[in-house]
């Protein structure tokens, strides 16, 4: 009495194959009786009883059945309760990514059954926790070489440089008169160029704003100032320099910033236009722009913006009302070589100059 | 016999071979204990010299006679496949295939047929000993007029065997003895995770991959036989890493023609070849040959190339698995590559 189990009748064959009973169901039989016939990969053996008594089919034939799986069973009279057959819900696969991530948020597996996936990875559930269907088709756009630069540059200010930052208001009514006089000798000249004078104007009297940091201990200052302006067309933003700008006159600064513009036209850079500079002016123009805070890029300590033209009433001594035009100029200073004071008074010393005219 | 889905590889030869001898009336099967009961070491020719006893040919053991016996068949008209039962024993008929066989197709003063098929049950992990467990294909590989293919759970026997008939050139056809027992592809545990793609081409291609994962990280090409162990290195790859892998797996061995591999190879980038023989003058060495010369500019990194270790091969079934490829192999080689 007992089960009839398949024994493993060769060692490489993970199942086999009942071809047919040789007793029916339900049949008597003797120990030694041959019941079935199993198939290997490479020859039948038949399967022996190996008690006397009735023989119960557990499985039909044919039929694929592993080693050790119980076949029939020999007893009494009575039919032995069926084999319990494991029934699962469709199999779904997680990948080892998906499942950590799945622990991180505390998604249980039947969530993820709403994916509809036969294979989950980790971004699947990515999208399930932030809450979004998985998109049809997702576009990625790869960022040029010169994006890829100015990644690397915004993202090493932010980690290294401490920034704080101040504005001031620059009235520049006399400022403009002094445009019209200028462009008659020397041609075009706009307001950055005059900026960028003014700046220059003050490097002597404030040299840690034109000073390199090594690390929090210290800065280098090297002599003269060298200040870089923010060009973008649409092509990438680059930083051309306009050298010593502290001793050349404003005709060469103008003649240094139209260059810049026409080659940032024509993509077509120097390795020089953009080298050493160690101040930054950061030009933000564009009509509507009130207030823009730059980053400070790693070889400064300090980078000036400049906001577009802005008009405003003014109430006159007299009671009489006139327009005045002015800008928004900001530093932004790595506060571990300047503080708020000397920031506020390199700002108001070139707000000075610009408001002489 | 099992329904087409659930189907063993070996039932599959079975049938081929069967369906063969009732469309070509001049086909004779010729091998040693082929007649029934035997029906050859494993079976694949049962019940075949039962229904054709004047086409199904049981010998004694004389390989060198025997193939040399289709090749004169084939030489007088007829079709011949022959079985020689353990592709070790290749080594035996090796003159006949390769002296006589493949030269008789041009060295006549014009083109003669010679539709012969060599069938090789080939490879390890059954723990038959180290002169019946090797993997020779790689020296049948580069004989003009000789195509060597490979039996997988993927491809159809039938039509495999049919198209190298009609060919009219010799082949070798080498069949991993573990598929024999093995479920057709689609129809065992676990290959549910995997889709199958054929993309054809003179090689017969299949490619896997695991079922909704569009991209490629690497591509694995293996012959048949391997499949297995490449869906077990696939599966352990993608699921503990999320390295997804597509499998190439060719029909024919040689000629090998990558062209239609190139979109895939582009894709990926990185390419290993899996093969169960010893290094050194392999199949694998003539795909990554062959890769490098029409594909270097898509590649990223060098063809990468797993064989089994220079050894003879253990019959002891731990030190055997320890010396030929296994699916941890596979994986391990994935990730490294995947990983440069």
């Amino acid at each position: 009495m007992g089960d009839i189990r398949l024994p493993r009748l060769n060692a490489t064959d993970e199942e086999y194959t009942l071809i047919e009973w040789l007793v029916g169901d339900g049949a008597p039989v003797e120990a030694g009786t041959a019941v079935a016939l199993v198939e290997t990969s490479k020859a039948a053996h038949e399967l022996v009883a190996d008690d006397a008594g009735i023989l119960w089919q557990r499985t039909s034939a044919p039929s694929t059945c592993r080693p050790g799986e119980v076949v029939a069973t020999v007893g009494g009279d009575d039919r032995p309760p069926p084999v319990r057959q494991a029934c699962d819900a469709d199999p779904i696969t997680i990948t080892e990514p998906a499942r950590r991530l799945m622990a991180e948020h505390g998604v249980a597996e039947a969530d993820v059954r709403s994916i509809g996936k036969p294979v989950i990875a980790r971004s699947d559930i990515e999208q399930l926790v932030a809450g979004q269907a998985p998109p049809a088709t997702a576009e990625r756009v790869t960022v040029s070489a010169a994006q890829r630069r100015v990644a690397r540059t915004v993202s090493a200010s932010h980690r290294e440089i401490p920034a704080a930052y101040t504005v001031v208001k620059v009235v520049a009514d006399r400022l403009k008169q002094r445009l019209r006089a200028e462009a008659a000798t020397i041609g075009f000249v706009g307001i950055p160029e005059l900026v960028v004078e003014a700046i220059a104007a003050r490097r002597a009297e404030f040299p840690l704003c034109f000073a390199r940091a090594e690390g929090d201990q210290a800065a280098t200052v090297r002599p003269g100032a060298h200040v870089g302006v923010t060009i973008d067309v649409g092509r990438g933003l680059y930083l051309p320099v306009v050298a010593d700008a502290d001793t050349r006159p404003l005709r060469d600064v103008a003649a240094d910033l139209l260059r810049f513009r026409r080659a940032a036209v024509r993509g077509e850079f120097a390795e020089a236009d953009l080298a050493g500079s160690n101040i930054a002016l950061t030009i933000h123009t564009d009509a509507d722009v009130v207030h823009a805070q730059p980053l400070i890029f790693p070889e400064h300590t300090c980078a000036v913006s400049l906001a577009s033209m802005q008009r405003e009433l003014v109430l006159q001594n007299d009671g009489s009302v006139t327009t005045s035009d002015y800008f928004h100029l900001g530093l932004a200073y790595d506060h571990r070589f300047v503080n708020g004071r000397s920031a506020v008074a390199f700002l108001r010393a070139v707000k000075a100059d610009l408001e002489a005219g | 016999m099992a329904e087409p889905g659930t189907e063993r590889v070996g039932e599959g030869l079975n049938r081929a071979l069967a369906t063969l001898l009732a469309e070509r009336p001049d086909l004779h099967l010729i091998g040693e204990d082929m007649a029934d009961p035997y029906g050859g070491a494993f079976g694949v020719t049962r019940g075949l010299s039962t229904g054709y006893p004047e086409r199904v040919l049981s010998t004694p053991i004389s390989e060198q006679a025997i193939v040399g016996f289709a090749v004169g068949l084939a030489l007088r008209g007829r079709e011949a496949v022959v079985e020689v039962m353990f592709s070790d024993f290749a080594t035996l008929c090796f003159d006949q295939i390769v002296n006589l066989a493949s030269k008789a197709v041009t060295m006549y003063g014009e083109p003669v047929r010679m539709p012969l098929v060599v069938r090789c049950p080939t490879g390890g992990n059954r723990g038959y000993g180290p002169t019946h467990s090797q993997s020779l294909q790689k020296h049948f590989v580069g004989v003009p007029n000789l195509a060597v293919h490979e039996l997988s759970p993927v491809h159809d026997a039938h039509a495999t065997l049919a198209r190298i008939l009609d060919s009219g050139a010799p082949a070798m056809y080498f069949e991993d003895k573990v598929l024999y027992g093995r479920r057709r592809f689609g129809a065992a545990a676990g290959d549910e995770l995997f889709h199958c793609e054929r993309i054809g081409g003179a090689c017969d291609f299949a490619v896997l991959g695991v079922r909704g994962v569009d991209r490629a990280d690497v591509v694995v090409i293996a012959p048949g036989g391997l499949t297995d162990r490449v869906l077990g290195g696939m599966r352990g790859a993608y699921l503990s890493d999320e390295i997804a892998v597509r499998a190439v797996v060719p029909s024919r061995l040689y000629p090998f023609d990558p062209a239609p591999l190139a979109a895939l190879v582009a894709g990926a980038g990185r390419v290993v070849v899996v093969e169960d023989a010893t290094a050194g003058g392999t199949w694998g060495a003539e795909v990554a040959h062959t890769i490098h010369q029409q594909m270097w500019d898509l590649l990223s990194q060098p063809v990468r190339l797993l064989h089994a270790p220079p050894s003879t091969i253990p019959a002891a079934p731990h030190l055997e698995r320890a010396v030929l490829v296994q699916a941890d192999d596979i994986r391990a080689v994935v990730t490294a590559v995947a990983g440069g």
